[in-house]
């Protein structure tokens, strides 16, 4: 206690040296808490987009992940129910369980005849109300869009569906989906001669009769053109309740959520119903691995396969990695600024005192007293530098998540919160703070064993 | 520690510096012994070798050749550990230019000897506050360095050798950063604790005027004892 109170004193000795030094070490520290608190969010931000949207593990017929592409319909899986079940009721599976959920995943044309637009689209069945229970998961808290995401869509909505933002306004569904800032592609000038354009939505009449006029709620109708299981044309009618923001510019402008029945519809026709996999949501993304190991055992051996989003979705892990490295880079650089900073600064301290330590080593003080001493010194530097920094990284994270400054990432169409939190990894800001505490008690080392290494009479002449 | 006639004793001791490439030979085969619990002076003109002999003596200096001995210890066998905790426990040193700690206050400055020995709080404050009152400063005990006279930082410097009760005090020339009038003061101080508490004092001065009860007298010329 004694070494840091006289530590203490002799920082205040030069104020000003003393307190360019701990901003130095502050900055640091600030940066790399902000910058460490914005990757994190980035990362748990990611995370949550992708098992909101596709849950944590995904259970598919064997060898659908190499093969599954190419020919969809040999690897669908008929037994879906029964493996739900099997999921579902498992105990070490079911305390981690937050939902199971069968999807048909397929692609096509979709096309709007009363606007003459149409392009190809990726499908996805769902069950409406498992889905919506899908995208509520929340385990860190964030805030990821300013609005709130839901399909709206219900179980018992059997042609109900919702479409991508920039799909709705490709296809000129701007004024049936009452959607506000939406761009209306220019109105084309048909030849006088020309015959009205026959569609295809006639085939699909007799299953979905046309609703009638005069609802409230906007909606659209789109037919949806896709090959069934046995290679065969097939045509639907989906009426579209709602057009989202979907985040990937890919989805946002080409994906078609549906209710699952309908899929099948589509894409079974009158066969057998089968589905492309299943997502399994869980509680926890910790416990991710603990349950796939588990499903691994108890589903029929070389029947399923088994994969985590990060396996499905491989650019989460490559983006984990990209991030980390980038930030390993420049926790390195504030590393160095706080070493050479703090080095500086104590040998500058040393050669001022070099009579002090002459004194105090003829008084009878030891070597590793005099290196105490210093390094105590590098220590406080560090504790208030480091703490201040803490300090304004959470002011200053504090005040970008209160403004929901939006900032829109690479192959996103639509932005996201810019935001900090430092509190996602328990053991960052900690790590932060004591890291560069470390470093600059370390860097005050040097110093001080030039200071315990001097010559005592050397020393005490140097006045 | 047995309790032996001289404080010190030295024996052929050289002392060879180097200053750049040049060699200069401090001491040249001195031998003294210095009585215990004395007013032991040692006069020489500035580069005579006083300084040096004082640092073999006070072992924060070793000698080129020839054995010291300092309070019945040869001191050449200790290791840099050793030699500081033999400084602590039994050297005192008074230096020309006063040597206080600027962060301390007189107090911490007399204390200081005392927490390197570790001595018990109780203790220290008590020794401290006796040995303050033994230079007359115990009313200036919060002040720094800075807020003190030249005549009175000499006197917490005093204070801080003494404070630990050492078998001997070594001063400097400690008298010659200060007026005549002041310098006369300090001496007298010194003069006044030996007499009273027996404690050995080696004094190096290159002013005779200022020694006038020397009770042992050690002349330095060019390295020599004369």
């Amino acid at each position: 206690m004694k070494t840091l109170q006289i530590a203490y004193r002799n920082i205040c000795r030069n104020k000003r040296r003393s307190l360019m030094t701990v901003l130095a070490i502050a900055v640091s520290s600030a940066s790399v808490l902000l910058f460490g608190g914005n990757i994190s969010s980035i990362i748990y931000t990611l995370q949550t987009g992708y098992v909101r949207t596709s849950g944590h593990i995904h259970i598919y017929k064997e060898g659908y992940s190499k093969y599954g592409a190419t020919n969809p319909s040999a690897y669908g899986m008929e037994d879906y129910g029964n493996i739900t079940r099997i999921v579902d009721s498992d105990p070490v599976v079911k305390p981690q369980l937050r939902l199971v959920m069968p999807f048909l995943a397929f692609q096509g044309i979709a096309g709007n005849f009363t606007a003459d637009t149409s392009q190809s689209f990726f499908g996805m069945g769902i069950v409406p109300s498992l889905f919506e229970k899908l995208m509520t998961w929340d385990q860190y808290h964030l805030k990821v869009t300013k609005d709130e995401v839901a399909t709206g869509l219900k179980d018992e909505d059997l042609s109900g569906g919702v479409i991508g933002y920039g799909m709705a306004e490709r296809l000129n569904l701007c004024g049936d989906l009452q959607l506000a800032d939406c761009a209306v592609p220019p109105a084309r000038k048909e030849p006088a001669d020309s015959a009205p354009a026959e569609d295809f939505s006639a085939l699909t009449r007799d299953d979905f009769p046309p609703q009638a006029s005069g609802k409230a709620a906007a909606t659209a109708r789109l037919d949806l053109l896709a090959a069934t299981s046995g290679g065969a044309p097939n045509v639907v009618s989906v009426n579209l309740r709602k057009a989202m923001k979907m985040g990937s510019k890919a989805f946002n402008e080409g994906l078609i959520i549906m209710n699952l029945d309908l899929a099948q519809k589509l894409i079974s026709g009158r066969g057998t119903k089968k589905v492309t996999g299943l997502m399994v949501q869980l509680n926890r993304t910790d416990n991710t691995e603990l349950v796939r190991r588990r499903l691994q055992q108890i589903l029929p051996q070389n029947t399923y396969e088994v994969k985590t989003f990060g396996e499905v979705r491989p650019m989460y892990g490559q983006t984990i990695s990209m991030f980390l490295t980038i930030f390993g880079f420049m926790a390195l650089i504030m590393g160095v600024i706080v070493l050479f900073t703090t080095i500086n600064t104590m040998s500058m301290s040393v050669m001022e005192r070099i009579s002090e330590i002459g004194t105090a080593r003829a008084l009878g003080l030891r070597r590793s007293a005099i290196i105490k001493q210093f390094v105590g010194e590098g220590f406080l530097l560090g504790t208030f530098g480091a703490t201040l920094g803490v300090a304004a990284a959470l002011a200053v994270s504090f005040v970008i998540n209160v403004m929901e400054i939006t900032w829109t990432p690479p192959d996103y169409a639509n932005p996201v919160l810019l935001s900090i939190h430092m509190f996602l990894q328990p053991l960052f800001l900690p790590c932060c703070w004591l890291g560069l505490i470390a470093v600059a008690t370390l860097s005050s080392v040097i110093p001080a064993r030039n200071a315990a290494r001097m010559a005592i009479v050397d020393a005490l002449r140097h006045n | 520690m047995p309790e032996t006639e001289f404080v010190a004793r030295l024996k052929d001791v050289t002392k060879t510096h180097m200053l750049d490439k040049v060699e200069i030979q401090a001491l040249k085969g001195i031998t003294a012994d210095i009585p215990r619990n004395k007013f032991n002076v040692i006069i020489g003109q500035s580069g005579s070798g006083k300084s040096t002999l004082l640092n073999l003596i006070g072992c924060i200096d070793t000698p080129t050749t020839g054995s010291i001995e300092v309070c019945g210890k040869d001191v050449a066998s200790f290791s840099d550990d050793e030699m500081s905790d033999f400084r602590a426990r039994h050297i005192g040193f008074i230096f020309q230019t006063f040597n206080l700690m600027p962060v301390f206050s007189a107090y911490e400055n007399v204390e200081y000897p005392l927490l390197i020995n570790k001595t018990p709080a109780g203790e220290r404050r008590e020794r401290v506050l006796a040995t303050l009152e033994k230079v007359g400063l115990v009313d200036h005990r919060d002040k720094f360095p800075n807020e003190l006279s030249g005549g009175q930082r000499q006197r917490v410097a005093i204070a801080r050798a003494l404070v630990k009760n050492p078998e001997m005090v070594l001063a400097d020339e400690p008298t010659a950063n200060l007026d005549h009038r002041t310098g006369t003061e300090i001496i007298e101080l010194m003069q006044n604790i030996q007499a009273k508490d027996k404690t050995t004092f080696i004094f190096s001065s290159h002013d005779k005027n200022l020694i006038t009860n020397a009770e042992d007298l050690f002349m330095i010329m060019d390295g020599v004892i004369l």
